[in-house]
């Protein structure tokens, strides 16, 4: 695989793993429509956005937006982020011959989803370097 | 007969009297859809609903995209229910439900969208 499948393979493992699955925290990816009526869910995005030390090496952020129920104040989406602070910040993930090493995680609370006036959204972000034996 | 049974009653005979310019379509509907990380595709269930459709408009391609966009409109007691997502199978060619399916209890109106070749 090339680099950037490799490093949506490495983070895809952290969220399909059974522990994450135990959080029930329904969790998709970008361009995968929702067709369920759960209100409380995150949907990743995997900017990889500036080079790194080789040609297989990469660094960028992770955004994760936090979707929870409108008019119910801010705790939903901070316990959602702690339990994200869990696996992620400061990190360090093996696979193959990659290894992925995340940092510092960033929470904004964005307000109501311009598409659905009954979420509200916040962004977790955390940056990352995805180091590939070259 | 209830008010909700008469329309749907009367919808059903509009249809009729509409002949040809009713089209048989399918629509493929995905529920309990979730998405596998570890092999990195979604799984759904997925279910095929054949049915009576009017195409109302179709509008082509515009200068930035090669896309053909449809309106199209069913009885809402074929379907229940529709998702942005669902695919629309109109003359043997798949569209996807975009986002605007208006629902005035008996009737879905909603847009399709396909790209198309420009030749």
């Amino acid at each position: 695989m090339g680099k950037y499948l490799d490093l949506e393979s490495s983070i895809y493992s952290i969220f399909g793993s059974q522990q994450w699955k135990a959080e029930n925290i329904p969790t998709y990816p970008s361009n995968v429509i929702k067709n369920d009526s759960k209100s409380s869910f995150i949907r990743l995005s995997i900017i990889p956005n500036s080079n790194s030390v080789n040609f297989k090496s990469i660094s960028g952020v992770l955004i994760i937006d936090i979707f929870t129920e409108t008019n119910i104040g801010t705790k939903s989406y901070s316990t959602i982020a702690d339990r994200l602070d869990d696996y992620l910040v400061t990190k360090g993930f093996n696979k193959n011959n990659f290894f992925l090493q995340f940092k510092e995680s960033v929470l904004t609370p964005m307000g109501v989803d311009k598409d659905s006036a009954s979420l509200f959204r916040a962004q977790y972000t955390i940056t990352f370097n995805f180091f590939g034996v070259d | 007969m209830s008010y909700r049974n008469l329309i749907d009653s009367n919808l059903r005979i509009a249809f009729k009297l509409l002949k040809d310019l009713v089209d048989d379509i399918s629509i493929v509907k995905r529920s309990n859809s979730d998405f596998d990380f570890l092999n990195n595709e979604i799984t759904a269930s997925e279910e095929t609903i054949y049915l009576k459709a009017i195409i109302i408009e179709s509008t082509n391609s515009n200068s930035k995209s090669n896309s053909k966009k449809s309106q199209c409109l069913i009885q809402k007691s074929d379907v229940t229910t529709l998702s942005v997502g669902d695919v629309f199978n109109y003359k043997g060619l798949d569209y996807k439900i975009t986002n605007s399916i208006k629902d005035d209890g008996s009737i879905l109106l909603f847009d399709v969208e396909r790209e198309v070749s420009n030749g």
